[in-house]
């Protein structure tokens, strides 16, 4: 009766530690992450596609977007924007960059390479 | 020398006017440009003199050229700006002046039309200023000759460019170069009083440091011919012809492509005098010849209107000292 009341208990314990290690981890969106940035198209041409969408996919509270090139136009605002450039004074590769930032002042930073030519 | 002295306020006047609206209109790949009303080389003023020049500025540029030909190149469908600028000189000796340049940009915009979308980018805000020390070398006025030269610094008022909606805006639209500089500039008149007629050669240099994005802006250097010739009692006409040169721009230590060149424009002038005080000028900016590396967004026309005063505040001294 002794061995069969600790083995009822040790089994009782098992089960209750593996119920709650099989729980999900609570998702939450307010956690802040970048995930990804990412183009359209990584080469733009002036004379067929000369301007590319740029996509910042992020989670979080109250996420405010940061977007800057080493040379170019950036059209727009917000978690996507246009991206063109002028091949006669700014082709080649360029960085478009991306700071997200979120409302506790976290930020991670994200950068894409556009090739740019005629 | 009597008759240079009695022509001597008149002659100063229509030269700051004149100065103070010819602009700089520099062509870059995709701007109109950046007024530098008044910049150059003014003559100075005697001593505890001041010599206020405001004036408004309107630009405008839809056209590419590649060297000296037109360009169907089509990126910014077109561009402009409205600036509103003022130098002030004092003089702090009756040979040696100093001189503040200060200047707002309403706007500086671009128009785009990229595969049938539209755009529009647009900046604002303060220019760098310059503070410059200018001496007189040499006055003769039996002669009708006068030489001067100025040097001086640029401030930013900026070191970062401007952001639009957390989007960090080109540098064809920042009103600011958001770097030091170096600005050195000479003046030289010759009258001929007996023909009406009043001779100014001015010039200007600038240098301009490398600012915080790795972008320098290529030296330049303005060389402006004046022709000044009294209508009536009231009105000037002037004609100047200016020279602008600049070479290439410079970004992560390389040389950008489309940047720099040569423009030549002609400037019609007319100014009014009111009580032989107040001074109004209106003046037009056309170019008439260009060559530029690569191809750029050339300015096609600019317009300004300006007032300017000169208050001397030791004659106001002495005529309070009359009265008691």
């Amino acid at each position: 009766m002794k061995h069969f009341l600790i083995f009822c208990a040790t089994l009782s314990v098992m089960i209750l530690l593996s119920c709650e290690s099989q729980e999900p981890e609570p998702s939450d969106p307010m956690v802040f992450k970048f995930d990804s940035l990412v183009s359209e198209s990584y080469e733009i041409y002036f004379s067929s596609n000369p301007s590319t969408t740029i996509t910042a996919y992020a989670s979080g509270s109250d996420l405010s977007y940061h977007w800057s090139t080493t040379a170019g136009d950036i059209f727009g605002s917000g978690k996507q924007v246009t991206y063109t450039s002028n091949p006669a004074c700014c082709g080649g590769y360029q960085i478009i960059q991306c700071i997200v930032q979120d409302k506790s002042n976290q930020y991670d930073v994200k950068e894409v390479e556009i090739y740019v030519d005629f | 020398m009597l008759i240079f002295e009695k022509y001597r306020m008149k002659i100063w006047i229509i030269l700051f006017i004149s100065l103070v609206s010819s602009g700089k209109v520099s062509a870059q790949c995709c701007s109109p440009g950046n007024p530098v009303g008044g910049t150059a080389n003014l003559s100075i003023v005697p001593k505890q003199v001041l010599r206020m020049n405001t004036y408004f500025r309107y630009g405008y540029a839809d056209t590419y050229f590649e060297g000296s030909s037109k360009s169907d190149f089509l990126f910014v469908e077109n561009a402009s700006y409205n600036f509103l600028g003022t130098i002030l000189t004092y003089g702090l000796l009756d040979k040696l002046n100093v001189e503040v340049e200060l200047g707002y940009y309403f706007n500086l915009t671009q128009n785009y039309d990229i595969n049938a979308t539209k755009y529009t980018l647009e900046g604002f805000g303060l220019r760098d200023g310059v503070i410059s020390l200018k001496y007189n070398f040499y006055k003769n006025a039996p002669k009708e000759l006068e030489f001067t030269a100025g040097l001086g610094t640029r401030i930013p008022f900026r070191k970062n460019p401007q952001t639009v909606n957390n989007v960090e805006l080109p540098i064809d639209v920042q009103s600011s170069n958001m770097a030091y500089g170096i600005v050195a500039q000479t003046f030289l008149y010759k009258g001929f009083i007996a023909n009406g007629l009043h001779l100014f050669l001015l010039n200007r240099y600038e240098n301009t440091f490398e600012n915080t994005q790795e972008y320098r802006y290529g030296q330049a250097l303005y060389t402006s011919l004046f022709v000044s010739k009294a209508l009536t009692t009231h009105w000037s006409l002037i004609i100047q012809v200016r020279d602008e040169w600049r070479e290439p721009d410079q970004r992560f230590d390389q040389s950008v492509p489309s940047s720099g060149g040569n423009t030549l424009f002609v400037a019609p002038q007319l100014n009014y005098n009111v009580l032989q005080q107040w001074n109004i000028s209106v003046l037009a900016d056309i170019p008439v010849f260009r060559y530029y590396e690569g191809i750029q967004l050339s300015p096609k026309y600019a317009f300004s209107i300006q007032l300017s005063r000169e208050f001397d505040f030791l004659k106001k001294i002495n005529s309070a000292n009359d009265v008691f």
